[in-house]
C-alpha cells in the first residue's frame, strides 16, 4: 500500500547503517525434511531432502539412499518405499486405507531415524444446497467470467478440517471422436478470510468457528476451455467440441495437513517483513522436518457444458 | 475471608481516630512567583512530629489537637517555610514557597520523605530536571526521560513507548490533567505528545496502585499541566532542529489565569530538498503540531474551576497533479492521526477536612489512512470526470464524568473515595470507499461500551512504625449487552525499621477493559484500540512488590522486587494484520498470559549543583499464547535482563549547565532461524512430472536469540544569558555521542566476503544488523520573557 510505503520511506531516511555481525548460533546437524501426504486413492509417495544449518549453503539434493517404511498399526503390515530416479521421489505400489493409523520411519546414514504417526481421515462429508453460478464481473480491463460456488457444509462434533478444490475434466472431440482427455485443477479464491487459510491457491479451513453446525461456504474460480486441445500442429481439428465436466473436490484433511500448510503460508507471507514476528512451520516429524499427513477425497459434479470450437 | 475481616477492622478503627481531633488547618501550597500549585508538598508539625502532604490539586488538610503549632512546609527545590502560631479554631492557610537557588544545597529539602509514606513503585521527576537532560533532536521528551527509570523499558530505538514491568504499551494509563490519552506519540513514536513547557508535575506509578486508579494493568502516568502564573503575562519558547514552540501564560484578572502552548515541526520543509526524485507537481511531507490550553478561575477560596484542553495531529502525505490539454488528474494520499482531550474541573472545599473534585472529560483518538483521486477527460464534444476516495480509519471516543472526595479527619487518616463513568465509542478499522458506482463501508462496526468504577481508599498510620494504604476498586464494563465486573483489592504497607529506613510491600489487582491490537509491537499509529467483548475477555493482572526505602542526605534510595502475572492478553494470530479488512478484528486475535518478575534499584538526587539518578533493573518477562509458538512459553520481545540508566546534570554556575545520559540494556529478544530445509510446495499439483519445492526456515523458538546489547551516551550543554527582554539559552547536544551501532533489526543475507585462503571475493549467508541512529548532533535556541 502506498501509505505504508510512506512509513517505510521515513524510516529508511532515518536508518543509519548496516553491519555484518558475527552470530553465535548453535550449529544444527542436518535432519530429514520429508513431504509425505497420502490418500486412499493414491499409492504411497514421499519426497526426502536434507536440512542445512542457516549459515551453510542450502543443498537442493535429495536423499536417495534412505530406508522409508510405513507400518499399518492395526494389521502390523509394513510397506517399504523405493526411490524412483524418474519421479525423483520414493514410491510404493500400495495404497493406504481410510481410518487406519500409520507409522512412518525413515533411516539413513548420518541422519539417525525420523518417525511420525497419523491416522488417515475416514470422515464422510455432508454438503447441501450446492449452487454453481457464472457471473460476469466488469473491471478496469474489461470483464472476467467468475464461477461462483456456494454450499452448506454440515460439520460434526469433533475437530474437523477441510480443503476445497475444483477441477475440470475436458474431453476434446473431433468429428465426434474422442481426441484427448485433460484434467485441470483450478485456482480457487475466497473473500472470506476469517474462515479460510489461503496458500498457493489451497483453500483450507478448520471448524473452529462453526463446530457441529452447518456453515455456508463460498468461493470462486476462473476456468478456461483449454481450446489449445483443438489444435494439432497449428492446425485446427475439424468440428472440434470440448465437453467440460466441472467437479468439486471436498477433502477431509487431518489436523497436521492443515497446520502445515497454514504455517507454511504464513511464513512465506511474512518473509520480507523484517519487523514482523516470524512463524515457525508446523512439523510432526520426530527428529526431522516436514509433514506426514493425509486426506480423503469426496467428489461432487457441479456442471457439464460444451463448447463448439468450430 | 481474612481479607474481609482485616478490611472491617481497619475501617472500624477509623472513627475512633476521627473523633479525637480538634482544629483543622487547610489550604493550598503554591509557588510564590508563579502561583502554580505544588503537588506533594510536605506540611509537617514539628511539635507533634506528624503532618500531611498536598494532593494533586495542591490542597492540604491538617487536623491537630494542640494549640501551639509550628508548621514546616517544604517542597523539593524550594526554600523551607516555617510558620508558628496559636491554633484556636479551624484555619484557612494558603502557603507560598519561594523557588530555592538550586546552587545552594541548603535550601533543597525533600517532599514527604520516602520512609514516611506508603507510596512505593512510584517516581516523580521535577520538570526542571527533565528539561535539563540531553534531548533527542533537541526536543524535550517526557516519555524518553521516563524510559530511563528502573522497571521501564523503551521499545524500538528512538520511540517513546513505555513497557513497564513487563507490560505492553497499551497497559499504561497516561493521564494529562486527569484525562486519558490513547496515543501519546508524534512522528511514528519518535516523540511524545507531552510538551514539557506546559507541564507542572510528572508522576509514574509502576505498582502498589492506590484504589483511585484503575483501567490499566501496568502503570499510571499522571501528568499535570501548569495553570498559568498570577503575576504577569510571561512567555517561553524554543527553536530547534525539527520543531519550534511557544508558551504564554499569565493572569487575565486577579482571579483568572491562563496558559497556552503550541508546537509545530517543520520536517516537511527541511526534508523537501532531500526528496529529489519528485515531479514538479508532486509534494511529499510530514508534520505534527500540538496545542495545550488551560484556564483557571477562582470563584472564592472554596471554589475554583479549570478548563484544560490538548489537541494535536500528525500528518504524512503525498500530493500530485497532472494536467494537459485533454486530461488532468490530481490526488492526495497519506495518513494522519491525532488526539483531542478536554477537561472541565471543579474543586470545592466543603469543610476544611473535606475536599471534592468534579471532572467532565472527553478524549478522542483517531487515525486515518486516505487516498483521494480525481481525473477529468476533456474532448471537443464533452467532458467526463471520475472521482475516487478510499479511507481507512479507526477511532476511540470517550466522554466521562468523575467525582472524587478527600476526607482528612486527622493526620493519621486520609480517606479518598469517588465514582466515575466513561462512555466509550470504538470504531476499530473502518474502510470507506467512494467511486463512480460504489459508496460503501466495510470492516469492524462501531461498538459502544460503558465503564463505571467506584473506589474507596484510606492512608492510615496504624502505629508509630506501621502505615498502610488500603482500598478497594470496583469496576463494571458493559458492552454488547454483557457486563464484566471486577473487585480489585489494593493494599500497601510501610514499616519503619529505623528513623531513616523503611520496609514496604504492596499488592494490587488491576483490570483493563481495553485492548490494543498492535503489529510487531513497535507502536505505530495504526494500532487499534478495541474493547473487551463477548469473545475477548478483559485483561487482568496481579502484582506483588516488596522493597526498602532510605534517604541519605539528598539521595533517595529504593530497592524493590516485584512479581506480576497478566491474563487475557491479546495478540494478532501468527500472520494476521490490521490490513485484513474483511475479517472482524476478533477473528484475528489470540488470547494468552504473561508474567514478569525482577528487582529494581534506584538512587535519585532531584536538586542541587549535581543532580540525576542511577537506575538498575534485573528482570524476566515471558508470554504464553496457545496458538503462538506452538503453545510454548517464550520471552517477551522487550524482555531485558539487565537495564542500567545513568542521568547526571551539573550546573557549575547559574548560566551554564551540562548533562549526560548513559543507557545500557540487554539486547531485545528476537527470533532467528537456525536451519533451512525444503518441502514440496502444493503448487506441485500443477506439474505432474516435477517436484516443485519451497524453502522453509526453522526457528528454535520465538524470541530465543538476543540482539547485541544496546548502549548509548547522550551529551548536552546549555548557556543562558540575561537579556533586556528576558533571557535566552543556547543548547547543544549529541545523541549517541560515541556513535555506537545499536541493533534495530537483524536479517540473514548473502554478503560478499574475502576468502582467507584464496583471497577471492565470495558470497555467503551472513547475519546483518541494521542500525537506526548514528551520532545525531542537535541545537536549540530557547528564550523566556
Amino acid at each position: 500500500m502506498k501509505n505504508i510505503s510512506i512509513i517505510c520511506t521515513v524510516l529508511l531516511i532515518l536508518i543509519g547503517c548496516e553491519t555484518v555481525i558475527p552470530v553465535d548460533l548453535p550449529r544444527e546437524d542436518p535432519k530429514f525434511s520429508v513431504t509425505f501426504i497420502m490418500n486412499p486413492d493414491s499409492t504411497f509417495s514421499a519426497n526426502l531432502y536434507s536440512s542445512s544449518f542457516i549459515l551453510d549453503e542450502l543443498k537442493y539434493d535429495q536423499i536417495t539412499n534412505a530406508k522409508i517404511t510405513v507400518k499399518n498399526t492395526a494389521n502390523g503390515e509394513i510397506y517399504g518405499l523405493q526411490y524412483s530416479q524418474q519421479l525423483e521421489k520414493y514410491i510404493s505400489t500400495k495404497k493406504p486405507e481410510v481410518g487406519e493409523e500409520y507409522t512412518l520411519s525413515i533411516e539413513a546414514e548420518g541422519f539417525g531415524t525420523a518417525t511420525s504417526k497419523i491416522v488417515l481421515p475416514s470422515e464422510n462429508i455432508s454438503i447441501s444446497d450446492l449452487v454453481y453460478e457464472v457471473e460476469k464481473i466488469e473491471n478496469d480491463w474489461g470483464y472476467d467470467i467468475e464461477h461462483d460456488i456456494s454450499l452448506n457444509l454440515k460439520d460434526r462434533p469433533e475437530k474437523n478440517y477441510y480443503e476445497f478444490m475444483v477441477f475440470s475434466k475436458n474431453k476434446t472431440y473431433s468429428n465426434d471422436s474422442l481426441i484427448s482427455v485433460h484434467t485441470r485443477e483450478h485456482s480457487t479464491y475466497t473473500d472470506d478470510g476469517a474462515l479460510f487459510e489461503e496458500y498457493a491457491d489451497l483453500l483450507i479451513i478448520d471448524d473452529e468457528l462453526f463446530n457441529n453446525q452447518t456453515k455456508k461456504i463460498s468461493f470462486y474460480f476462473y476456468p478456461s476451455w483449454e481450446t489449445e486441445n483443438c489444435f494439432r500442429a497449428s492446425e485446427v481439428l475439424p468440428n472440434c467440441d470440448i465437453v467440460r465436466t466441472t467437479i468439486l473436490n471436498v477433502r477431509a484433511i487431518n489436523g497436521e495437513y492443515f497446520k502445515f500448510y497454514q504455517t507454511l503460508g504464513l511464513q512465506s507471507e511474512l518473509y520480507y517483513d523484517p519487523l514482523a514476528e516470524p512463524v515457525n512451520v508446523f512439523t510432526n516429524i520426530e527428529n526431522g522436518f516436514g509433514i506426514f499427513a493425509g486426506f480423503k477425497n469426496h467428489y461432487f459434479q457441479i456442471a457439464q457444458d460444451t463448447l463448439e470450437y468450430n | 475471608m481474612i481479607k474481609k475481616i482485616a478490611f472491617l477492622l481497619i475501617w472500624g478503627a477509623a472513627p475512633a481516630l476521627v473523633f479525637s481531633q480538634n482544629y483543622t488547618i487547610s489550604g493550598y501550597v503554591k509557588d510564590k512567583t508563579t502561583g502554580e500549585v505544588l503537588i506533594g508538598a510536605n506540611i509537617y508539625n514539628a511539635k507533634k512530629e506528624n503532618g500531611t502532604a498536598t494532593n494533586n490539586y495542591g490542597f492540604y488538610s491538617y487536623t491537630t489537637d494542640t494549640d501551639s503549632v509550628t508548621l514546616v512546609i517544604s517542597y523539593i527545590g524550594y526554600a523551607v517555610e516555617t510558620i508558628s502560631f496559636f491554633l484556636t479554631e479551624n484555619m484557612d492557610l494558603n502557603i507560598e514557597l519561594s523557588a530555592g537557588e538550586t546552587l545552594q544545597e541548603i535550601v533543597v529539602t525533600a517532599e514527604e520523605r520516602l520512609e514516611e509514606t506508603t507510596k512505593m513503585s512510584r517516581i516523580t521527576i521535577p520538570v526542571q530536571q527533565i528539561k535539563s537532560l540531553p534531548k533527542f533532536l533537541g526536543e524535550v521528551d517526557v516519555l524518553k526521560v521516563l524510559q530511563m527509570l528502573p522497571g521501564v523499558q523503551s521499545g524500538t530505538e528512538g520511540t517513546s513507548g513505555l513497557y513497564v514491568r513487563g507490560g505492553g504499551p497499551d497497559q499504561n494509563l497516561m493521564l494529562l490533567d486527569g484525562v486519558p490519552i490513547y496515543n501519546a506519540s508524534h512522528l511514528f513514536g519518535f516523540f511524545s505528545v507531552f510538551n514539557a513547557d506546559a507541564i507542572n508535575n510528572v508522576e509514574l506509578i509502576k505498582g502498589g496502585f492506590p484504589a483511585r486508579y484503575g483501567g490499566r494493568l501496568s502503570s499510571v502516568l499522571d501528568i499535570t499541566m501548569k495553570e498559568g502564573n498570577k503575576e504577569k503575562i510571561k512567555g517561553e519558547g524554543s527553536i530547534g532542529l525539527i520543531s519550534s514552540k511557544l508558551t504564554l501564560d499569565g493572569p487575565i484578572n486577579d482571579k483568572t489565569t491562563f496558559l497556552i502552548s503550541g508546537r509545530r515541526t517543520y520536517l516537511d520543509i527541511l526534508a523537501r530538498p532531500f526528496i529529489s526524485n519528485l515531479e514538479p507537481d508532486e509534494k511529499v511531507g510530514y508534520y505534527f503540531y500540538d496545542v495545550n490550553m488551560k484556564i483557571n478561575h477562582r470563584f472564592s477560596d472554596k471554589n475554583r474551576i479549570y478548563l484544560s484542553s490538548y489537541f494535536g495531529d500528525d500528518k504524512a502525505y503525498a500530493k500530485y497533479k497532472y494536467e494537459d490539454e485533454f486530461y488532468s488528474d490530481e490526488g492526495e494520499y497519506g495518513l494522519s492521526w491525532g488526539n483531542f482531550i478536554g477537561a472541565l474541573r471543579w474543586n470545592h472545599i466543603f469543610t476544611p477536612k473535606l475536599f471534592s473534585n468534579v471532572t467532565l472529560t472527553r478524549s478522542r483518538y483517531i487515525f486515518d489512512i486516505f487516498d483521494e483521486y480525481k481525473e477529468v477527460y476533456t474532448s471537443s464534444r464533452n467532458r467526463d470526470s471520475n472521482e475516487y476516495s478510499y479511507r481507512y480509519y479507526s477511532q476511540i471516543d470517550d466522554w466521562a464524568g468523575k467525582i472524587d472526595l478527600q476526607y482528612v479527619p486527622s493526620p493519621d487518616v486520609d480517606i479518598k473515595t469517588g465514582v466515575s463513568l466513561t462512555s466509550h465509542s470504538f470504531e476499530p478499522g473502518v474502510l470507506a470507499v467512494k467511486d463512480i458506482d460504489i459508496d460503501t463501508t466495510l470492516g469492524s462496526k462501531q461498538t459502544f461500551g460503558n465503564e463505571f468504577f467506584a473506589y474507596t481508599e484510606a492512608d492510615i498510620q496504624l502505629t508509630k512504625k506501621l502505615k498502610i494504604n488500603t482500598g478497594i476498586h470496583f469496576s463494571l464494563f458493559n458492552v454488547e449487552k454483557i457486563n464484566y465486573t471486577s473487585l480489585e483489592p489494593r493494599i500497601a504497607f510501610n514499616f519503619k525499621l529505623t528513623n531513616r529506613f523503611s520496609l514496604k510491600s504492596s499488592y494490587a489487582k488491576m483490570t483493563q477493559y481495553l485492548h490494543l491490537l498492535t503489529n510487531g509491537g513497535i507502536g505505530l499509529p495504526t494500532d487499534l484500540w478495541v474493547p473487551a467483548t463477548k469473545k475477548i475477555n478483559p485483561q487482568e493482572s496481579h502484582q506483588f512488590a516488596l522493597g526498602g526505602a532510605k534517604t541519605i542526605s539528598n539521595f533517595e534510595i529504593t530497592v524493590e522486587g516485584y512479581y506480576k502475572t497478566m491474563n487475557n492478553l491479546i495478540a494478532y494470530k501468527e500472520g494476521a494484520s490490521y490490513l485484513q479488512l474483511t475479517n472482524n478484528w476478533q477473528d484475528k486475535v489470540v488470547a494468552g498470559e504473561g508474567e514478569s518478575y525482577g528487582m529494581e534499584f534506584f538512587v535519585q538526587k532531584k536538586y542541587g549543583k549535581w543532580n540525576g539518578w542511577l537506575g538498575y533493573t534485573l528482570s524476566w518477562t515471558n508470554r504464553q499464547f496457545d496458538e503462538v509458538n506452538f503453545g510454548k512459553k517464550f520471552p517477551y520481545k522487550y524482555d531485558r535482563r539487565h537495564d542500567i540508566n545513568v542521568a547526571v546534570a551539573y550546573q557549575p554556575r547559574e548560566n551554564v549547565s551540562y548533562s549526560m545520559n548513559w543507557v545500557f540494556g540487554t539486547g531485545n529478544a528476537v527470533s532467528l532461524p537456525i536451519s533451512e530445509y525444503i518441502v514440496i510446495d502444493p503448487n506441485s499439483r500443477w506439474w505432474s512430472t516435477r517436484n516443485y519445492t519451497t524453502y522453509v526456515e526453522y526457528y528454535a523458538g520465538r524470541n530465543q536469540y538476543r540482539m547485541n546489547a544496546y548502549h548509548r551516551l547522550d551529551l548536552s550543554a546549555s548557556w543562558t544569558k540575561k537579556k533586556r527582554w528576558g533571557e535566552r539559552t543556547w543548547s547543544l547536544g549529541a545523541y549517541n555521542a560515541y556513535n555506537h551501532k545499536n541493533p534495530f533489526f537483524l536479517m540473514f543475507d548473502e554478503r560478499a566476503y574475502t576468502n582467507p585462503s584464496t583471497g577471492a571475493t565470495e558470497y555467503k549467508t551472513q547475519l546483518v544488523q541494521y542500525s537506526l541512529f548514528p551520532i545525531i548532533p542537535s541545537f536549540t535556541y530557547s528564550f523566556k520573557f
